[in-house]
């Protein structure tokens, strides 16, 4: 098979496609193909050549053009037998296909629902072969097998051969005083109820003097008790040209066809979701760029005119009011949709609490560090980490991935305000005292700290330290977020003798001795 | 007493079992079980102070596994033809049904209607676009959860039945 190009690989992922057997083809606005790959010959069409009409090979596009988004078509039968999932999507000047063959899976639900046709398939030959004569010569293993077997005549009165079981009952007309149950008689409705419509059926099949057997599919119903009960029904003549109708029981076979149906439809409807899901997030995707774009443009063309010569002073001024308010405007609505999207990782929020799996405080530390020390020393900045000497290890509350980020943005901040040439330090202690007992990590510099002013809202969304980078902002935000999701707590002092020292205390999770 | 068939049909997990369920039983539950074959159910109903004895057949769903079998449409009266609010392919089943159900019998009465109106936040289209969509069939806009428009599906169409061809 050859390679799938990138546009055509990226859309097969967005369809979620699992491995198996594909074939692509690209279309112009005629129709006619452009370009094709895969294997199309397993799909039984060789003949769809460059330079063909897509619509004559592959009839179903014709209700679906032109593709103006991503979609897929409802699902195909090929030619050769082959059942595929149909994906389409616009490309410059045309569109593009792309068929998956799921034909195994099609196949596999199938052959679980022939297994529980093979049964029916066995009684049925049995009931060509004398199963009928076998009972009238009195045998009773009927009931034992869940059937109740019964002769019918030409104008459809169909009577018991043998020992009726308790649950035929509600089929047959009550017995008369006396009356055995063999001879007992079908009961004979308005046509309305499922049997009726089967013996309907099942007259034409019997006059039609075919042979094998017709079954009429599983139906359930709610018995006199209110208790419900599955049954199929088969005709058949047998060869004494007796018309034969047995009614089974098939509760346990119909509970593994539907476990097995079950599952078929519940991953369809899993898969639907997620393709609903992922479509959605793509048209949010492109309203926000879109969104995002109008101040841009804005503050492009306010540029550009600045960059013409000879304006007055006032309209200079006027101008960057203008781009100012843009900015603005961009500003708060990247504020807002981080809102939004802060709401949805909240959910993703969970950690860990167990000691023996919950991160080592120690251990992460001595890590960040030790990869950490490089780039410090490219900074001309020391890099120092002072541990408790006992306990060795340091169980905290805290999800192992984000606490690395969490120690990392504090490296960083570190790293971008303490001026070369000084030493950041990192410290860790226990508390006890504290209830839950708890680590505090210290994170000191010999910067110029943060203000007094500033120190409230530091870790706040986008709160920038004068004169700093705005990268600060949010990576102080995410972690007050982490930490206090995890029940600790975080904060900023000024350091003594100068400098910041910024502090996350967690709670301790290892043995208090 | 009058006997009358209506067959459920429609694209499986579109919530058939549930509205029969919700109408004969006044329950609901969460979890789906698909119905493999058909279910046969009654109900005594009072139209304008005529009995009338509903027969309902709840077919299986169709889909690329199975597919409903003609000959269970015999001596349908009604058809009760459901979509899912949520799921826009769902109504395609519906149309290709109704096609089905019209040339076996043109004199069928047709009911449609969208369930799972619950889910307002799940809604594929609005309801107004699903009614727009629907325009040429009687449509009523239930949901087996709450009970919603339930019980005036079932007898609007029941009453359809009884009401001469
Ligand atoms: N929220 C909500 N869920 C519903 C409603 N009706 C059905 N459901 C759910 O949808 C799923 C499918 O419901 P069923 O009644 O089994 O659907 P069906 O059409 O009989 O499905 P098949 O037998 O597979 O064809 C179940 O999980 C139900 O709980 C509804 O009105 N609102
Ligand atoms: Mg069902």
């Amino acid at each position: 098979m050859d390679a799938l190009p990138e546009l055509f690989a990226a859309q097969v992922l967005r369809a979620q496609f699992a491995e198996g057997a594909w074939a692509w083809v690209r279309v112009d606005e005629q129709g006619v193909v452009r370009e094709r790959g895969g294997d199309w010959s397993r799909f039984g069409f060789e003949s769809l050549l460059p330079g063909t009409v897509a619509m004559d090979a592959l009839p179903f596009l014709v209700g679906s053009l032109p593709i103006l988004a991503p979609h897929a078509l409802p699902s195909v039968t090929f030619g050769a037998g082959v059942s595929a999932d149909v994906w389409v999507f616009p490309v410059p000047d045309g569109f593009g296909l792309v068929a998956h063959d799921v034909s195994d899976r099609v196949r596999q639900v199938g052959r679980m629902q022939q297994e529980g046709y093979q049964l029916s398939l066995v009684n049925a030959r049995l009931t060509g072969q004398g199963l009928g004569s076998a009972v009238r010569s009195g045998e009773d293993l009927l009931s034992l097998l869940k059937m109740a077997v019964f002769e019918c005549d030409e104008n459809g009165v169909c009577s018991a051969l043998g020992t009726l079981a308790p649950w035929a009952d509600p089929f047959v007309e009550p017995a008369l005083a006396g009356q055995a149950s063999t001879g007992r008689t079908l009961k004979q409705g308005d046509g309305l109820s499922f049997l009726d419509n089967f013996l309907e059926d099942a007259q034409i099949f019997w006059s039609s003097g075919q042979a094998g057997h017709l079954a009429s599919g599983v139906w359930c119903e709610a018995l006199d008790g209110g208790k419900e009960a599955c049954f199929e029904a088969l005709a058949a003549l047998d060869e004494g040209g007796h018309r034969n109708l047995v009614i089974e029981r098939v509760d346990a076979r119909y509970a593994e066809r539907q476990g097995t149906l079950q599952r078929a439809r519940q991953a369809h409807l899993d898969f639907e979701t997620l393709r609903g899901e992922v479509q959605k997030k793509e048209v949010l995707l492109q309203c926000i760029v879109h969104d995002l774009r109008a101040p841009l443009a804005n503050m492009m063309g306010v540029l550009s005119l600045l960059k013409g010569s000879g304006l007055e002073p006032d309209k200079v001024r006027e101008l960057l009011d203008l781009a100012l308010r843009q900015a603005g405007r961009q500003d708060q609505m990247m504020r807002d949709l981080l809102e939004i999207f802060a709401a949805e990782v909240a959910a993703l929020q969970s950690y860990d609490t167990d000691p023996t799996s919950a991160p080592d405080l120690a251990q992460v530390l001595r890590e960040r560090i030790r990869e950490r020390i490089p780039a410090f020393e490219q900074a001309q900045l020391r890099l120092e980490l002072e541990l408790p000497a006992t306990p060795a290890r340091l169980p905290v509350a805290a999800h192992a991935d984000r606490l690395d980020r969490v120690l990392g943005n504090l490296l960083g901040n570190a790293a971008q305000f303490a001026p070369a040439g000084t030493e950041v330090r990192v410290e860790a202690s226990l508390d006890l005292a504290a209830t839950p007992a708890q680590v505090e990590v210290r994170v000191l510099d010999r910067g110029q700290g943060v203000p007094l002013g500033e120190q409230a809202r530091l870790f706040d969304r986008f709160a920038q330290g004068a004169g700093s980078a705005g990268a600060a902002g949010l990576g102080l935000y995410f972690c007050r977020n982490a930490v206090t999701t995890w029940g600790g707590t975080c904060g900023y002092r000024d350091r003594a003798g100068g400098g910041a020292e910024f502090w996350i205390r967690l709670e301790y999770l290892g043995s208090q001795e | 007493m009058i006997r009358k068939k209506v067959c459920l049909l429609g694209s499986f997990a579109v919530g058939k079992t549930s509205l029969v369920r919700r109408f004969l039983h006044s329950e609901f539950s969460d979890r789906y079980q698909t119905t493999v074959g058909v279910k046969v159910d009654k109900k005594e109903l009072e139209i304008d102070g005529q009995a009338i004895t509903l027969v309902i057949w709840d077919l299986y769903g169709e889909d690329r596994w199975q597919e409903v079998r003609g000959s269970y449409l015999r001596g349908a009266s009604g058809g009760f033809l459901v979509a899912d609010a949520t799921r826009l392919e769902t109504l395609d089943v519906v149309r290709g049904l109704a096609q089905r159900l019209r040339e076996q019998d043109p004199d069928i009465h047709l009911q449609v209607v969208v369930n799972k109106v619950d889910l307002r936040d799940g809604l594929a289209i609005p309801l107004a676009e699903w009614r727009a969509r629907i325009d040429w069939a009687p449509l009523t806009f239930t949901s087996a959860k709450t009970g919603e428009g339930v019980e005036q599906a079932f007898d609007a169409l029941a009453r359809a039945c009884l009401s001469p061809r």
